[in-house]
């Protein structure tokens, strides 16, 4: 199949000083204004109707002759000689510091910014959640915002129409929708925004980092829509920096700094390899205090999982309560440490459960010595024809330094529950292979010498 | 969108000097005609939504000028001479402040649209010339409204106009083109140096009261000094005058006299019109970086 986003050698720059930026746009649009030139096109293009030769047709690369590829005082490129070409249907993970350029590929892949070198082309629909709540007037309604925000997001009235029910629903918001969004909380204007954003049936979908906002329940909504969407054969560029979602969500990363590619290749290598980075860059700061700068301040020993009664047992049963242990050994003190747990099915790609605080925004403080932290399930809704492990980790309140090696526990069961079940329910739902997170209600719990805090209390 | 339809943006790409770019504005235009309305309408009651006296402060402004400069003229302490025109002194001054405020706010409000809509524009791509066609539209719902005010003064002051003064309507629109012309040109420039925007403001605050609106053009057959021969070229080198002079003669005489400083306004008028929005169309993908 062609590829669904061919970005071709794209480049492109700012400038720092807002002064000199003024000088040089001014100057630059007289120059584009006598010589006009043509940055949008639609229709055919050869490379990507033609799957035997991807790159026929390779882009001119004469610049734009208001732009200079030459750097003018204060100028940098945000983005340098940047190519890389998405299937359909494949998520890839964009990974990068701040100021590597993600946003800014973004934005030149949305039309925003047209690239001082290069080009971009994708197919069909594309939407970047970038651009949530576009248009939105605080004074009006929910309801005549929905259709603004359509508007603009290319939507005709008609179209909106027809599935206006859908996105209400998917909102969730009720009776709010006939209020003005300004007494809408944050986290309602986002369900809205989103909402629409989703439901245009865009062909490439740019995520940035929005699936961090709203509550836990409206998160798992949109990743598992956001599945929905992957599964059903729609191309996802996902920029993130919580690299559970990455692992989760993407089989390709790549990894840009300082406006180049850095990295490209399988998400775990890539992400691997960008964390190790991120802690060495780190460790000139807050974690050089002691002994070896090289070993984590902390590691897990061990997990083990607790049925009903709190005895220690070797299977779970579907639908009970259960609980896991982690064993953390801390060799310095922490003053904030963020636990994440994913439960994997063996011989499957991806989480079919977990906890994280950084989803549900809790942290503790962990002083030197053994501690006991535990999450509790409500509810384990895993089918028995499954083997499955436990991950755990810990980081740092941004998720970018690694507090202690991930670990790996040994492989467990579910009992097979058919003894225990009513007629009524027969079978658990079998977890479908590509199936979504489920972050069924759980709780954490830090037992008597450590705390559970809200990341909000953090400073 | 269809679905399979490839979109390119690239740094440099085939010459569109040729009339391909008219096709293509003109098809964007088009295109976005709904997105137009909507963000027209948005603006429109997004407003006043929040204000008590709500459409009230869209005929405020001529109501308020046309009261203040019936005043001076009666108390004597401006002394308009009127010339040969019949026309009451409060209906000049009305039509005048309508009509200039109108042109103040389609130039003022397309020269804002960009720079008043950043959060918009460096989120996603649209056709920037959709917000400038947009504040368009609303400074023409303005002016609506404010029409209506005109003809309640009409019949209150038992001064009917010619009924043939509704070919202004039609005159509106090359003076709208004007408007937007100059915006579009201007628009750009504002969002990198908001200098513009204010020296608008300042250059139409004053402008008003050096062009036919609120006094009529001084005659300078009987001249008495430079001071007034300087008045009249200043008010026959604006293309608003020009209008304003058709606009009277049609409410007074009913007649359209397509004087050579009413052709050239016009000829003027739809030129840069085509010049602004050409300009704007080649320098749109400059815009999101500077807002």
């Amino acid at each position: 199949m062609p590829p669904a986003i061919i970005v071709d050698d794209v480049s492109k720059k700012f400038a720092r000083s807002l002064k000199r930026g003024m000088i040089y746009g001014l100057t630059d649009m007289a120059r584009m204004a006598l010589i006009p030139r043509h940055w949008r096109s639609e229709g055919f293009d050869a490379r990507m109707q033609d799957e035997t030769s991807p790159i026929p047709n390779p882009a001119p690369r004469i610049p734009h002759p208001a732009s200079r590829t030459t750097l003018r005082p204060t100028e940098f490129w945000a983005l340098r000689n940047v190519s890389f070409t998405v299937e359909q249907g494949e998520t890839l993970a964009l990974l990068g510091a701040n100021g590597a350029g993600k946003s800014t590929l973004f934005s030149v892949l949305s039309g925003i910014y047209a690239p001082t070198l290069g080009q971009v082309s994708f197919r069909g629909r594309l939407q970047a959640l970038i651009a949530l709540g576009a248009g939105f007037h605080p004074a009006l309604t929910g309801r005549e915002n929905l259709y603004i925000n359509a508007a603009i997001l290319g939507m005709r009235e008609k179209e909106v129409n027809a599935i206006y029910d859908s996105i209400l629903d998917f909102a969730g918001i009720g009776p709010f929708i006939d209020a003005p969004i300004r007494n809408y909380s944050s986290g309602m204007l986002v369900r809205l925004a989103f909402s629409v954003a989703i439901h245009l049936d865009p062909d490439v979908l740019l995520i940035d980092e929005v699936l961090a906002v709203g509550d836990a329940a409206f998160q798992m909504k949109c990743a598992r829509f956001t599945r929905e969407l992957s599964n059903s054969g729609k191309t996802i560029v996902v920029v993130s920096h919580n690299m559970l979602i990455i692992q989760m969500m993407c089989q390709r990363a790549i990894w840009l700094e300082k406006g180049q590619i850095r990295a490209e290749g399988d998400t775990h290598v890539i992400t691997r390899d960008y964390q190790k980075h991120m802690l060495a860059q780190s460790a000139g700061g807050d974690l050089k205090t002691t002994t070896s700068s090289r070993s984590t301040p902390a590691a897990i020993l061990g997990t083990r999982w607790l049925n009903e009664d709190g005895a220690p047992c070797e299977k779970l049963a579907w639908g009970k309560r259960h609980t896991l242990e982690i064993e953390v050994e801390v060799r310095e003190d922490i003053g904030c440490a963020r636990l994440w747990v994913t439960i994997s099915a063996i011989g499957k790609e991806g989480g079919v459960m977990g906890a994280s605080m950084y989803d549900d925004g809790h942290y503790v403080k962990l002083s030197k010595g053994q501690h006991c932290l535990s999450v509790t399930w409500e509810s384990i809704p895993l089918a028995d024809n499954n083997t499955f492990q436990v991950t755990a980790g810990m980081r740092d309140w941004s998720g970018h330094v690694v507090l202690c090696d991930s670990y790996a526990s040994p492989q467990f069961e579910i009992e097979p529950h058919g003894s225990m079940c009513t007629q009524e329910t027969t079978s658990p739902p079998a977890m479908p292979t590509q199936s979504p997170l489920v972050t069924g209600p759980y709780r954490w719990n830090g037992g008597s010498d450590t705390l559970i805090r809200s990341i909000r209390d953090y400073e | 969108m269809k679905h399979d339809r490839i979109t390119t943006y690239h740094a440099s790409g085939l010459d569109r000097l040729s009339l391909r770019a008219w096709k293509s504005m003109f098809a964007e235009l088009w295109e976005y005609r709904e997105l137009i309305q909507r963000l027209v309408a948005r603006n429109v009651a997004g407003q006043f939504r929040q204000s008590f006296l709500g459409y009230v402060w869209i005929i405020l402004p001529p109501i308020a000028t046309t009261i203040v400069f019936t005043m001076l003229q009666r108390a004597r302490i401006m002394n308009i001479d009127m010339g040969a025109s019949e026309m009451p002194y409060a209906i000049f001054a009305l039509l005048g402040a309508t009509f200039w405020q109108f042109f103040t706010q389609v130039v003022q409000m397309a020269t804002n649209s960009i720079s008043g809509a950043g959060a918009l524009v460096t989120k996603i791509y649209f056709p920037r010339e959709v917000l400038v066609f947009s504040a368009i539209g609303n400074a023409a719902v303005n002016v609506s409204i404010r029409l209506v005010v005109v003809a309640l003064t009409f019949l209150l002051l038992a001064y009917p106009p010619h009924p043939a003064c509704l070919l202004f309507l039609l005159l509106m629109i090359p003076m709208m083109m004007l408007g937007v012309g100059v915006g579009m040109l201007m628009a750009p420039v504002n969002t990198m140096m908001n200098d513009v925007g204010r020296m608008m403001e300042f250059a139409f605050q004053f402008g008003m009261f050096l062009a036919p609106t609120v006094y009529p053009t001084p005659d300078i057959t009987h001249a008495s000094s430079a001071w007034q021969v300087g008045l009249y070229w200043l008010h026959q080198i604006n293309p608003v005058s020009h209008y304003l002079y058709a606009l009277h003669e049609l409410v007074q005489h009913g007649t359209l006299t397509f004087t050579p400083g009413l052709q050239a306004s016009i000829i003027l008028s739809v030129t840069m019109f085509f010049i602004g929005w050409r300009f704007f169309h080649a320098i749109e993908p400059l815009l999101a970086e500077r807002v």
